[in-house]
């Protein structure tokens, strides 16, 4: 399939995010606050809060993205990149499950940049806390939704010629171990969408995403990944209850 | 009909910090901490007695919401500035001794992390509960906190990390403060945080919300009555 190989053949991609692009909701940054583990919904004062945060909170955002796809080996723990030297992702059973079936794995960085958490931070410390933790929450809301939007234009590129995507996944989820973020970086230009991994494996700026999406004729989504894995605690497992 | 100091714990649990603060909705114009703190001390109620029975059962009911669910974080934090509201009022009345501090918290991020929000957070709610708290920041070396242990005898320490590659790093820091100073009591918490890892690495406590951190640092170094 010629618009295959043309689609894989064409390296990283990056993209700069608008924020009208990114599909933030109240509601998302509630369960964020927390507010989802029971029923009622947030004291109207939290809500004006967060109306009144929304617009500075837009404009502190500077979302962009990478991500380049490879061809992939999906071993019964691990991914295997096709590459000139091949590069291997310790995913662990559970994520190699789930991407069983992929013919390519894009892998990816996406990032809402430094100045939202720099704010928040700063409100926090000097005598605004809820509306710093409450930036916080939003900015969390906000990559996740940037890495969303990055999976739906992959989503829509590898539809033209029949594929179907997996669930995104992340270093730290799914029994994947966070230290393998290096693996990962290591497969991608240096400093991803402006994104540096120091030697903690730690992402800056903090609110950034990064991970893999299974693509192929036989990728499957699951709507429920979380039935999989064991982590209870699993912060994906709290905010989202459909995964739960 | 309720004391005063009753009224006082109610405002601070609900958030009530002033009387122009609509919080809860509808409030505006009647009177909150601030206020009702100063009408305390206008009647002769000692300072103390409006902090240890008033301002602090307020926040103490707003951790025990928080604990069984009922309340979350920007309801502990709305509290805990109504707390502020209350304090400020009763500074001049402790006048040059300050307000008597519960304890000394020595509070960083270990090494190799700089995620903050939840240090911010412990900070914040154990500063509304007395404690005087030293914030050492993010990416907090070992020696770090030895020479903050060192410069506030006495105090507890508490180590944040939100990554399992950075909490790690807590164990270097027990094992450094433990060494010189065995009695200082540690309290770890952070995501990827257990009990048992807190046990493991030889912590003293573990808390896994800014609440429970006050509920344990409140047992591993209780208030000493006097003789």
């Amino acid at each position: 399939m010629p618009q295959v190989v043309e689609w894989m053949g064409a390296g990283p991609r990056t993209a700069t995010i608008a924020p009208a692009d990114l599909t933030i909701t109240d509601a998302a940054v509630a369960r964020m606050l927390g507010f989802g583990a029971r029923s009622s919904s947030p004291p109207n004062h939290v809500l004006r809060a967060l109306a009144q945060l929304r617009p500075m909170a837009d404009a502190l955002l500077e979302a962009q993205v990478l991500w380049a796809p490879f061809a992939v080996d999906v071993k019964a723990d691990a991914l295997i990149c096709r590459m000139e030297r091949p590069a291997r992702l310790d995913v662990g059973n559970i994520v190699a499950h789930q991407l069983r079936g992929s013919s390519a794995l894009v892998v990816f960085v996406a990032t809402i940049g430094g100045a939202l958490e720099g704010e928040a931070r700063r409100m926090m410390i000097s005598g605004a806390p809820l509306d710093g933790y409450m930036l916080d929450a939003f900015g969390s809301v906000a990559v996740d939704a940037c890495a969303a939007a990055m999976a739906e234009r992959v989503e829509s590129e590898v539809s033209a010629f029949g594929w179907q995507t997996t669930n995104r996944f992340s270093p730290g989820y799914c029994t994947w171990p966070t230290e393998d973020q290096h693996a990962l970086f290591a497969v991608l230009p240096p400093r991803p969408g402006g994104v540096t991994l120091m030697p903690s494996a730690l992402m800056q700026p903090i609110k950034s995403i990064s991970g893999v999406i299974g693509v192929g004729a036989t990728a499957k989504y699951s709507p429920y990944p979380c039935e999989f894995c064991g982590m209870e605690d699993c912060r994906q497992r709290l905010v989202e209850p459909r995964l739960g | 009909m309720r004391s005063i100091l009753e009224r006082i714990a109610a405002c601070v649990e609900a958030g009530k910090a002033n009387e122009a603060m609509d919080i809860p909705a509808g409030s505006a114009g009647q009177p909150g901490v601030a206020e009702m703190c100063a009408r305390a001390l206008a009647e002769g109620i000692g300072a103390e007695a409006v902090l240890h029975d008033g301002l602090m059962p307020g926040m103490g009911a707003i951790g025990k919401r928080f604990a069984a669910g009922e309340a979350f974080i920007p309801e502990v934090l709305i509290a805990a500035r109504a707390m502020h509201a209350g304090l400020a009022v009763l500074k001049p009345a402790f006048a040059e001794q300050g307000v008597p501090a519960r304890g000394t918290f020595v509070i960083g991020t270990v090494r190799g992390d700089l995620h903050d929000i939840g240090k911010n957070l412990v900070a914040i709610i154990l500063e509304g509960a007395g404690w005087r708290v030293v914030d050492l920041g993010t990416d907090c070396s070992p020696e770090v906190f030895l020479e903050a242990v060192k410069r506030n005898p006495g105090c507890a320490v508490g180590l944040s990390a939100l990554l399992t590659t950075t909490m790690i790093n807590m164990r270097e820091v027990i094992e450094s403060v433990h060494a010189v100073s065995p009695a200082t009591r540690i309290l770890v918490g952070g995501a990827p945080v257990t009990a048992a890892f807190a046990r493991e690495i030889g912590a003293d406590g573990f808390a896994d919300n800014p609440s429970q951190a006050l509920a344990v640092l409140d047992e591993l170094m209780p208030v000493v009555g006097p003789a």
